[in-house]
């Protein structure tokens, strides 16, 4: 199919689907959010970006100074306010430019996620604007990772930008990715994302969420991987500002021989936060291996489903799924739903679920050894939520350390 | 006295462990607490930390002239009490280095400290997760070395550990319990529970209770007590208590 044609199949598959709910999580009326948006605006200077939104990324992990970032790209509401690429091995483009390709449009735009999915995906298409598109050059290597950071900060605003990271064959990439709101902002967030992990090639992709209060969550992601390529998903949402609801299935598709999958998600549920999270890994590499591991600690009266699935349609193949679950008080919820499913008989697939609380006699130790109760209780629910993720690079794995610390410290 | 333990009946789960007990330790005094397994000597360490299923019925627990018996454990351990478990539990999630820091700021302390109980390479693990006995012995003693409380109550911290951590764990607790930093005020006292009496070859102490069954059945100087207990058993202990009340070493103290 043709760019044009593409387009233009890609609008009326979107147009028809508007109504269409998603199957997981509570339904949204796109109504209330999708109004006349603005056009993207491209600012080069980091001064240009505002105090309070500079202040509130750093919450997030985003560091503005790009001392310890290969290269940054930022956009506040429709607003791309900042871009800026440090190394020449990795490209960082806003989706529009991206899109002046036609074999790029051709090749990687909507071409892993149903544009019809559902309202989310036909929105974010038709009104979506902004998005960043991020391409490692063949056998490159980013020490550091890339930052992208989506903000809303106006009310009412319906944030859908669509993202495509490109891994090209024998590259490395790490990007970290911060979404925010400002405290007092409503908002509906649908954000895009497609990976393309080439042959042999690497991506670590680390998103670190804090939405308010008044936010909807539902992003749509999805990665193919070729052989020897190995994708590492690391989604984390501490939800230090409690958000109204958020639901997302990230989808891997191992596509290659020998392919590798790691998707781990650590979820706090605060107030009466309603998040419905999932990671699926779909295998039809020979020899390839999928992990999924996801941690959720609820308080209040947030509600946390943890889905994850792993299907093999091919030999040699090994899944592992783990959900563990602490429920801090009475009136939360944590439903775990790990699924296993393969076609073939050469395969070691295993998960593990667990859901309990915090165990007295640990607390009680810790108390015995000076260590006040909430303070003792903060600290078990941090160590709960530490997960080991392959292939960070060390500077993003002590600044993720740092963020959890200060974000559990509120439990 | 540092501390004052009167007729205390504690009960778990409604079943009594605890029986009229008595038992009193000055300043700067160390005792030994020896009995058979089950007699009730960890549930003796658990009800004074305070652990929360352990009941106390009857009777009173007096620390440093407070009336701590219906204390939290926090305010326990800020006045001075502290201890060195039989089975800690193993603490997923938090590192020995990060629990010592928030017992002290000082780093070098700790690194020091752990150097010398040969537990550097533990600084870094998740608490006994994977620590054999006498290392997790080691470490409990590490932490109670950096807490230095005024009145430390030591677990069986003889059993399960062979004879090179011995050693080490032996002449910890020496050093514990006769911290020369200290003056002779505030020198910490001691409760050292053990089944073997080990522990006695490395650690002064002044008296030795004997428990059976809930009860503090005999006292005495350590010295012919633990001799006369680790030649004889414990049984010879009962026997004594049994057919010639009042026994060779309470006399007719009780």
């Amino acid at each position: 199919m043709s760019a044009g044609k593409k387009i233009e199949f890609l609008n009326n598959r979107a147009k028809s689907s508007l109504q269409t709910t998603s199957s997981y999580g509570p339904d949204v009326d796109l109504a209330n959010y999708i109004k006349t948006s603005n056009e993207i605006k491209e600012v080069e200077d980091i001064n240009s970006v505002p105090k309070d939104v500079v202040e509130r990324v750093k919450n997030i992990g985003i560091d503005l100074s790009g001392s310890i970032s290969s290269g940054t790209y930022m956009q506040v509401d429709h607003n791309l306010i900042y871009k800026k690429r440090l190394y020449p091995y990795v490209e960082i483009l806003s989706l529009e430019d991206a899109l002046k390709d036609e074999d790029f449009v051709e090749k990687y735009f909507w071409t892993l996620i149903d544009v019809g999915q559902d309202k989310f995906t036909a929105a974010a298409h038709l009104y979506g604007k902004g998005g960043y598109v991020i391409v490692s050059k063949e056998n490159s290597v980013t020490e550091f990772p890339i930052q992208a950071c989506l903000f809303i900060k106006s009310n009412e605003t319906f944030q859908a930008p669509h993202n495509i990271i490109v891994a090209e064959p024998g590259s490395t990439l790490h990007v970290v990715t911060g979404c925010a709101t400002m405290p007092e902002s409503v908002g509906l967030h649908a954000g895009i994302t497609e990976f393309y992990v080439k042959r042999n090639s690497t991506v670590t992709f680390t998103m670190i969420h804090d939405w308010n209060r008044s936010t909807h969550v539902r992003p749509r992601t999805a990665a193919i991987v070729e052989d020897g390529g190995t994708f590492i998903n690391h989604y984390i949402n501490l939800n230090v500002s409690g958000l109204d609801s958020l639901q997302s299935y990230p989808f891997v598709h191992l596509k290659g021989e020998r392919s590798r999958a790691f998707m781990s998600s650590i979820i706090v549920g605060r107030s009466s936060s309603y998040i419905d999270l999932g990671s699926a890994v779909k295998v039809s590499g020979k020899g390839s291996s999928a992990e999924i591991v996801s941690r959720s600690v609820s308080t209040d009266n947030s509600r946390i489903v943890a889905r994850a699935r792993i299907y093999s349609e091919a030999p040699d193949v090994k899944g592992h799924i783990e959900c563990r679950g602490l429920i801090l008080n009475d009136g939360s919820r944590i439903w775990t739903i790990p699924e296993l499913d393969s076609t073939v008989k050469d395969v070691e697939l295993t998960h593990e679920a667990a859901i309990g609380k915090l165990s007295e006699d640990i607390i009680f130790y810790l108390l015995t050894k000076g260590i006040g109760r909430d303070e003792a209780i903060s600290m078990l629910v941090r160590g709960f939520l530490e997960v080991k993720v392959p292939s960070l690079p060390s500077l993003l794995e002590k600044q993720i350390r740092v963020l959890m610390e200060s974000a559990t410290k509120f439990l | 006295m540092l501390l004052d333990i009167r007729n205390l009946t504690v009960e778990v789960e409604g079943k009594t462990i605890l029986k009229n007990l008595s038992l009193s330790i000055g300043f700067g005094e160390t005792v030994l607490l020896m009995g058979p397994n089950g007699s009730g000597k960890s549930s003796l360490i658990y009800t004074l930390m305070g652990h929360p299923r352990y009941i106390v019925k009857e009777g009173s627990i007096v620390f440093k002239g407070k009336d701590v018996t219906s204390m939290s454990t926090e305010e326990r351990v800020k006045l001075g009490l502290g201890a060195a478990l039989q089975f800690p539990p193993k603490v997923y999630g938090i590192t020995l280095r990060a629990l010592a820091k928030k017992i002290v700021k000082d780093e070098a302390e700790i690194e020091a400290l752990a150097s010398s109980l040969n537990l550097t390479n533990f600084l870094d693990r998740e608490i006994n997760v994977g620590f054999s006995g006498g290392e997790m012995k080691r470490a409990e003693i590490f932490l109670l070395l950096l807490q230095k409380p005024s009145l430390a109550l030591l677990d069986e911290p003889d059993s399960g550990v062979d004879v090179e951590n011995m050693v080490l764990v032996g002449n910890a607790i020496g050093r514990l319990l006769s911290d020369s930093s200290r003056t002779a005020v505030e020198k910490p006292s001691g409760l050292i529970v053990t089944h073997l009496g080990y522990i006695s070859r490395y650690v002064l102490t002044h008296r030795t209770y004997i428990m059976q069954n809930g009860r503090i059945i005999c006292y005495g100087p350590t010295e012919n007590l633990v001799n006369d207990v680790l030649k004889h058993g414990f049984d010879w202990c009962t026997k004594c208590y049994g057919d010639r009340f009042p026994c060779t070493y309470l006399g007719d103290k009780v």
